[in-house]
């Protein structure tokens, strides 16, 4: 009401020069009216606390229930509040969720709205913006933001029935015949104490049991771990093809992962160059192999908010991964496009004792000249373009 | 019906609005009626107002009726069957009273002489008549366009609803306001002019033309109904369209209304309006001295507060001067203004020293309220207040009430760029003359970017000349975390007014104020 300042200034003119006592009290009467709102909406919007209640995580397919929640914890109450939350247009149509509410002291209001999570990502819910004003239309409070909370979508995991990936990689779960290593969490059973074991090799609870010192003996492995390679260059994505083989070569990789992790119970990992929308950058993610839940959950996180960027090439980045991995550690690279580079590094892999598989993620028939390169250096590689071949062929 | 429904009734809303605007015709009609008894004490006036409420609610019928054929400004053959109507009623009611020959040889000279039927007096209330008609038929018609009710308005709060206007969906286009702001302005405007006219007639009314510039004389006391009345129905009418228009623009938004809003605003408004009316009458409003007096008599105790300093701080040369001229020395102090004599009082009741303090105090309240109303109104239009901030003494009365409160806050110590209370002109954003200029939409986005841009370098985080708006904002966001959105509207608004040829709306506008506010306090903050 741009004229009632102006209003009131005549107010007090006209009550001083007239000389009416009662125009006085209607002067004191506006008065009051435009400091009192002033200070009901300096203070009454200042109690409002907001607060999202939601499952931070989803898998795709699943719908996610919001419940947001006004709470005016101030002791003014809050004559109306209108709050627009802005949601990604990927998980709700129409994208927002909005609502006017009145609280009085200590009161909460709710809204609540279902996300339906049709795509994987790193969505943010918000962020949410309210307003409030007083009863007359005095005062114009600017709006204020609650900042927005994030919700990740986990890519579709489909279950894999066979993996068909080397018999030496524990991709299989297969023990090798020639021990180099002991899985410390595979028992294959206890003997009798020899002198040079390590103490804590002893299994104490059948030492008691038998009256002598057992210690336990482990199943022999070549290779514990897998690492999952995703190629998500975007050069190496042909234009026509980008989002389908892209978001098709998440969907390989966390299956892979969810399938050796929670299948198999073996560690897992995950080798990344992507854009990350939480950093706001290109990074690239080398998550070693582990078999922890939170650990396998962290991979899934990555697969989620990986986005394609133009970025060093697979061949290259397993070059520079290597190092960092175990002897004998699997590595299956998820590709929509093989080149020599990535055939040589395969080489150098192999020779390395490294134990490879290739997933190429592209329609058609596997060309025969990459059938033969992949046959010469002992490469098994499946060819996925829908779900449905990830579950069948892999 | 539950109370709810009750409330959200658009019946009661048509039905309750022209009763509160004839109600408040009658009340400027009394007033008018009081006046004119000043010059006509015969007169008798009580036709007048009653043919102003039924002119009033004659406007709402009519209104209604053309609205429903579809001719909301047409209908002349209406129009001219109402005027005559109300013509021929108030030239009725003139005789009300009167004895019926004197009726009988008024109407008896009707055909002899035309003009003796268009007396003054029914000419002069048929005016009057028609102004409360026109004034109610505006009224209306804006109330129309702002609160037109919309049916169906879904209860409580739940799940998002379909919005009508898909415009709205992004971003802060749910800021967009669906007012018809106009409207509201006329309305208010309305009143308000109403209201001024009501003081006025009743002020001159109660004062009497004799003492209208006597301004010491006493002031009048005693309740005025018609005036309570009038700002009392005003006041409801306003939080009731302000209600009305929120509704209106939340529909349009597809924002489901939950059903207890209308109840609660009744309450709120209630105890809200009944708190001010309550300290509104704890307030003094008598006075013995008129603000004249209460100005002589306080300039004349600082005249002598300032001659008895300089005599204190002067008396050791005048001694010094009687000492060595061999004179005796006869300084006397400077002699205290005149007491106000109980004559000089205008109001009674109590020791005179009692009346002028309270009188100090009256007016001493009456300027603080005027000031802080003054220093609002300014605040809500910076370009006003960069206008002010030329003007020297005021600049230096700002840098003082600035030191001042620093002192009171304990901060003696002023930072190196907290020394100069106020920038020099010439760094200000564009020449001094420039703020003379009447300021749109697009000049005072353009005043919050400049504006920010100098609060922002005093913080530290002033921007460097090949800086794009574009690279400045992620300087803001880098600087202020908390206030990055606010950057981002404030940066978008000023590039949308600096660079594009169509016109910068009010909604726009007020976005980009919103920004800037939130950007003020936090680069208030940081200089903290």
């Amino acid at each position: 009401m741009r004229r009632y300042l102006p209003f009131l200034l005549g107010l007090f003119a006209l009550a001083a020069l007239l000389r009416v006592e009662f125009f006085f009290t209607i002067a004191y009467l506006f008065f009051a009216v435009y400091v009192l709102a002033r200070l009901w909406m300096r203070a009454a919007p200042a109690g409002l606390r907001v607060t999202r209640r939601f499952s931070p995580r989803a898998f795709c397919g699943e719908q996610v229930t919001v419940d947001l929640e006004l709470h005016n914890g101030g002791r003014l109450p809050i004559p109306w509040v209108q709050v627009h939350e802005s949601l990604p247009v990927d998980l709700i149509s129409p994208p927002r969720a909005q609502a006017v509410a009145s609280l009085a002291p200590g009161e909460r209001r709710r809204l609540r709205y279902t996300l339906d999570c049709r795509k994987r990502g790193y969505y943010a819910l918000g962020p949410l913006r309210a307003r409030s004003g007083d009863l007359l239309g005095l005062v114009d409070p600017p709006p204020w933001e609650v900042a927005a909370e994030h919700l990740t979508v986990f890519p579709r995991v489909v279950a894999l029935q066979r993996l068909g990936l080397p018999a030496r990689a524990p991709l299989a779960a297969l023990a090798a015949r020639t021990p180099l290593f002991e899985d410390p969490a595979r028992v294959a059973g206890v003997r009798d104490y020899r002198r040079g074991d390590s103490p804590r090799r002893i299994h104490w609870t059948a030492t008691a049991s038998a009256g002598r010192l057992l210690v336990k003996q482990y199943q022999p492995a070549i290779a514990r771990e897998t690492l999952v390679v995703l190629d998500f260059d975007e050069n190496n994505y042909t234009p026509q093809q980008r989002y389908e083989a892209g978001e098709l070569g998440v969907v390989v990789a966390a299956s892979l992962i969810h399938h050796i992790a929670m299948r198999e119970r073996l560690p897992a990992g995950l080798l990344v160059e992507g854009f990350d929308p939480r950093a706001g950058e290109r990074v690239r993610r080398l998550l070693r192999p582990r078999r922890e839940r939170a650990h396998v959950t962290l991979l899934l996180d990555t697969l989620a908010c990986i986005q394609l960027a133009p970025g060093t090439p697979v061949a290259t980045l397993l070059d520079e991964a290597r190092v960092q991995l175990a002897w004998g550690t699997t590595l299956a690279i998820v590709t929509p496009r093989p080149d020599a580079a990535l055939f040589a590094t395969l080489a150098r892999l192999r020779r390395g004792g490294f134990a490879v598989a290739l997933v190429l993620v592209q329609p058609g028939q596997l060309p025969a000249n990459l059938r033969a390169q992949a046959g010469l250096l002992g490469v098994p590689v499946r060819r996925v373009w829908d779900e449905h071949d990830l579950e069948a062929r892999l | 019906v539950t109370r709810d429904a009750w409330l959200e009734d658009a019946r009661l809303e048509d039905a309750l609005r022209p009763l509160a605007l004839a109600a408040m015709i009658a009340c400027l009609a009394v007033a008018s009626v009081d006046l004119a008894h000043l010059f006509a004490p015969d007169w008798n006036g009580a036709y007048f107002v009653v043919a102003c409420v039924l002119a009033s609610l004659e406007a709402t019928l009519s209104f209604h009726v053309l609205r429903a054929r579809g001719q909301g400004g047409g209908g002349w053959r209406f129009r001219v069957a109402e005027f005559a109507l109300f013509f021929l009623l108030l030239k009725a009611g003139r005789y009300v009273g009167q004895p019926w020959a004197a009726v009988q040889a008024d109407v008896s000279q009707w055909s002899q002489d035309l003009f003796t039927f268009l007396d003054g007096q029914t000419v002069v209330a048929f005016m009057l008549v028609f102004f409360a008609w026109d004034a109610t038929n505006d009224t209306l018609r804006d109330f129309a366009r702002l609160g037109a009710h919309a049916a169906g308005a879904a209860a409580g709060m739940g799940a998002p609803q379909p919005a009508a206007h898909a415009a709205r969906t992004l971003d802060l286009g749910w800021l967009d306001e669906g007012i018809d702001r106009p409207a509201l302005e006329r309305v208010t405007r309305r009143f308000f002019w109403g209201a001024a006219l009501l003081l006025v007639l009743t002020g001159v009314t109660r004062l009497g033309l004799a003492r209208l510039l006597q301004l010491d004389s006493p002031p009048v006391p005693g309740l005025v109904i018609n005036v309570l009345v009038y700002f009392g129905l005003g006041l409801a009418l306003l939080g009731q369209l302000r209600f009305a228009s929120l509704r209106r623009e939340w529909q349009s938004q597809g924002v489901a209304l939950p059903g207890y809003l209308a109840w609660r605003w009744v309450r709120y408004s209630l105890a809200f309006l009944g708190l001010a009316a309550a300290i509104a009458f704890v307030l003094p409003t008598g006075y013995s001295l008129g603000p004249l007096s209460a100005v002589a008599t306080l300039v004349g105790w600082l005249a002598w507060l300032i001659a008895l300093i300089v005599f204190v701080l002067m008396l050791p040369l005048l001694w010094l001067a009687a000492l060595l001229g061999g004179l005796p020395f006869t300084a006397a102090p400077p002699a205290p203004p005149a007491a106000v004599e109980p004559g000089g009082l205008i109001g009674s009741g109590g020791p005179a020293w009692v009346q002028v303090i309270s009188s100090f105090g009256f007016w001493a309240l009456i300027a603080v309220m005027v000031l802080y109303v003054v220093r609002s109104y300014t605040l809500e239009r910076p370009e006003l207040a960069a206008l002010l901030a030329l003007i020297t003494p005021l600049r230096w009365l700002r840098a003082w009430g600035a030191a001042l409160r620093r002192w009171a806050r304990g901060r003696v110590r002023v930072a190196p760029g907290e020394a100069r209370a106020a920038p020099a002109p010439a760094q200000r954003a564009g020449p001094a003359v420039a703020w003379l200029r009447p300021r749109g939409a697009r000049e005072r986005v353009l005043f919050y970017y400049t504006s920010v841009l100098q609060r922002a370098a005093a913080a530290g985080l002033s921007r460097r000349a090949a800086q794009t708006p574009g690279e400045y904002r992620e300087t803001l966001g880098a600087g202020l975390p908390e206030a990055r959105e606010a950057a981002d509207t404030l940066t978008a608004a000023f590039v949308e007014a600096r660079y594009s040829a169509h016109a910068v709306d009010a909604a726009g506008e007020r976005r980009a104020r919103g920004g800037w506010q939130r950007l003020r306090q936090a680069l208030h903050g940081v200089r903290r």
